[in-house]
């Protein structure tokens, strides 16, 4: 008698852990959530990789540009000058914190999304087997297989009930508090790369071609004259290297316009998926599908409960 | 210049190299003067787009240190969920050792 009441408040406890999990695993990640996510990773790796190709380029193409403008004029270009040296003012140090930051925002949606998709499952299950086959040796315990079973299947529901709302938990404390971060990048990195917006890599490079070079040297070169500490053959070649240059130049334009073709949509896709995420993540809606979900996770409760009072 | 923006101050820069392109068109016998005033405005334009780059250096700066510090808060989070999972096999291994011994007694 005092053996069957002590089972029974044994399996009053489990009974009762199970219902208390109930709330804990309503709070998991809902399939729209993870989907929601996987998408948002996706965006911030394209944007990332776009936008991280483009500023290097945008720098490399500055420093090129400009090399062969200061071999035309060397006064063109101000070595002691961190606004109008090589890379003018594309400087490594603005390219460095640009890249860092975007290769931050990559793995920020990598690891974002390898929370919400990491499944220890397997090793949960294979632990609360090892634990049970050992326990069923205890002829003490007085363990059948029948309740081993259904231990087993209980242990496996709490863990991954508890996990899973630890991964919600983690994603709902973090994604609101970078929401305005994200806000932030996807203007910077649109304004840096516009070459229409001043103040940007993209209007630094704009900058060079249409103003510094067929602007400004074009009316060097044309005040050129012959003995004025110049040749003949000097002015020919400086009106040859001018020509070269400003082929260059168009070159590099049209290739700064083309990239726009593959920037733009990358941060339309990330503003959006971003929003998405931060909608997904702190709606109270419930979709047809996160019912469908709770409903098989409050079904295996119960069949989980009803072995129990079966077993015991 | 102070309370403009910076496009209402480049935009002015520009406009007011333009006029220096017309007067070059209108008086080349003065075109030597005129150019050192449009070396002038461009050195202006240079320097106000690298102002511009390195403020927002430091707004980059500032969404990068709130990324590195969510990556981390992630990273530790993966770390304790396979931790919880590693204590499940720990505890797997005790209940073997424990299992062991009593069988054995």
């Amino acid at each position: 008698m005092h053996c069957n009441h002590s089972a029974r408040s044994h399996w009053l406890t489990a009974f009762l852990l199970v219902v208390l999990a109930l709330p804990l695993g309503a709070c998991g990640l809902t399939a729209r959530q993870k989907d929601a996510i996987s998408k948002f990773a996706v965006a911030t790796q394209q944007l990332s990789d776009v936008s991280a190709a483009e500023l290097t380029q945008i720098r490399s193409d500055t420093v090129m540009l400009r090399t062969e403008m200061m071999a035309i004029n060397p006064k063109s270009v101000d070595l002691t000058s961190r606004a109008e040296d090589l890379d003018g003012p594309c400087n490594l140090d603005a390219l460095d914190v640009r890249l860092k930051a975007l290769s931050a925002l990559k793995s920020y949606g990598s690891l974002l999304n390898s929370l919400a998709t990491d499944d220890v499952s397997a090793n949960v299950s294979a632990s609360a087997t090892t634990i049970l086959g050992n326990l069923k040796q205890l002829k003490s315990l007085n363990l059948t297989d029948d309740k081993a079973q259904v231990i087993g299947t209980a242990i496996n529901a709490l863990s991954n009930l508890a996990i899973e709302g630890y991964k919600a938990k983690t994603v709902r404390k973090i994604v609101p508090r970078l929401n305005p971060a994200m806000i932030a990048i996807a203007t910077l990195v649109r304004d840096d790369l516009d070459p229409g917006v001043v103040g940007g890599f993209a209007s630094g490079l704009n900058n060079t071609i249409h103003e510094k070079i067929d602007d400004t040297l074009v009316k060097y070169v044309e005040l050129l004259q012959p003995g004025t500490g110049s040749t003949a053959e000097d002015i020919s070649a400086k009106k040859a290297a001018l020509s070269t240059l400003q082929a260059d130049c168009a070159r590099v334009d049209s290739q700064l316009k083309n990239a726009q073709a593959q920037i733009q949509p990358a941060i339309t896709n990330f503003s959006s998926s971003s929003s998405s995420l931060m909608v997904s993540v702190t709606s109270t809606d419930v979709s047809s599908d996160d019912i469908d979900a709770y409903f098989v996770q409050v079904t295996n409760l119960v069949r989980i409960y009803k072995a129990i009072r079966g077993s015991f | 210049m102070p309370g403009q923006t910076v496009s209402e101050i480049a935009s002015q820069l520009t406009t007011a190299k333009r006029r220096l392109d017309d007067l070059w068109d209108a008086y080349p016998d003065q075109r030597n003067e005129i150019y050192d005033k449009i070396v002038r405005i461009d050195s202006e334009i240079e320097t106000l787009i690298s102002n511009t780059i390195d403020e927002k250096s430091k707004a980059y700066q500032a969404v990068l240190s709130q990324l590195e510090t969510a990556n981390q808060e992630l990273d530790a989070a993966r770390t304790n969920i396979r931790n919880f999972a590693n204590a499940m096999s720990l505890i797997a291994k005790v209940a073997d050792t424990i299992s062991s011994i009593v069988t054995k007694a």
